[in-house]
């Protein structure tokens, strides 16, 4: 039972990595040019 | 919104070179995604988060910046041998650099910040007050260090969403669209190495 809830869990673990690794990628790139870009308004457009 | 347009333009672009080159599309394998996440969280702070923005102080806001933008270099650093990379860096120290030069806060000058907000509004802010809760600070021209890097570029008067921007963000841009339409790898200069030979000493 446990050897099998493991094997789960390994497969589980190694289908989804992949894809937080990218989802983590993703998040970096967009949060640097977020960051480091500095186009703005000042929030004030609108007002 | 331009630089999160330039980085979708660049993904579709990469899945078209992709699709046409009959590769699979992989995404850039970013090192250090962690920093970058770790580099923004002072800018969350001081600029984002509606609860901690308005509390905190002018000079912490612009240390926030600052530090924020010294951690994004260091993530460019990490990921210099990706395609695209060496654009990101270059535009964001080139932001770092007229940020540092004017106080800690990206220098806009009154006849910009004009094509953004009624004149109405423009009248109530001073000439070195914050433009909003953003990065930006109201600033004349000649009391600008470095006016050529501030946000002084404007989009079309028929876009809908109205910013002013930086030559840094131009480049943080370009590179954001370079590294997602080439997914991160470096062009091949010249011709591939023939094989190696086997050896004729070999059996």
């Amino acid at each position: 039972m446990n050897t099998k809830f493991n094997r789960i869990l390994f497969t589980a673990h190694k289908a989804i990595r992949p894809n937080i690794q990218v989802v983590l990628a993703l998040l970096a790139i967009i949060l640097f040019i977020l960051g480091a870009g500095a186009p703005d308004n000042g929030g004030l457009v609108g007002h | 919104m331009i630089l999160l347009t330039a980085l979708l333009a660049g993904g579709l672009a990469g899945l078209l070179l992709a699709r046409l080159g009959k590769q699979p599309w992989t995404f850039p394998h970013v090192q250090a995604s962690w920093l970058a996440i770790v580099a923004f969280l002072p800018q969350g702070l001081a600029f984002y988060l509606p609860v901690s923005r308005t509390l905190l102080p002018d000079p912490w806001a612009a240390a926030c910046l600052v530090l924020s933008d010294i951690l994004f270099i260091v993530f460019c650093w990490l990921n210099r041998r990706l395609a695209g990379f060496w654009l990101l860096a270059g535009g964001a120290a080139l932001n770092l650099l007229v940020i540092a030069c004017n106080g800690g806060f990206m220098p806009i000058s009154p006849q910009t910040a004009a094509h953004l907000i009624s004149p109405a509004l423009l009248e109530t802010l001073a000439i070195g007050e914050r433009f909003g809760l953003g990065k930006d600070i109201l600033l004349l021209p000649e009391q600008t260090r470095l006016a050529w890097l501030s946000d002084r570029f404007l989009l079309p008067a028929w876009s809908p969403n109205q910013v002013a921007f930086s030559l840094g963000d131009l480049f943080i841009a370009l590179g954001a669209f370079w590294l997602m339409a080439v997914r991160g790898q470096p062009p091949r200069l010249g011709r591939q190495l023939p094989k190696k030979r086997e050896s004729c000493y070999q059996k």
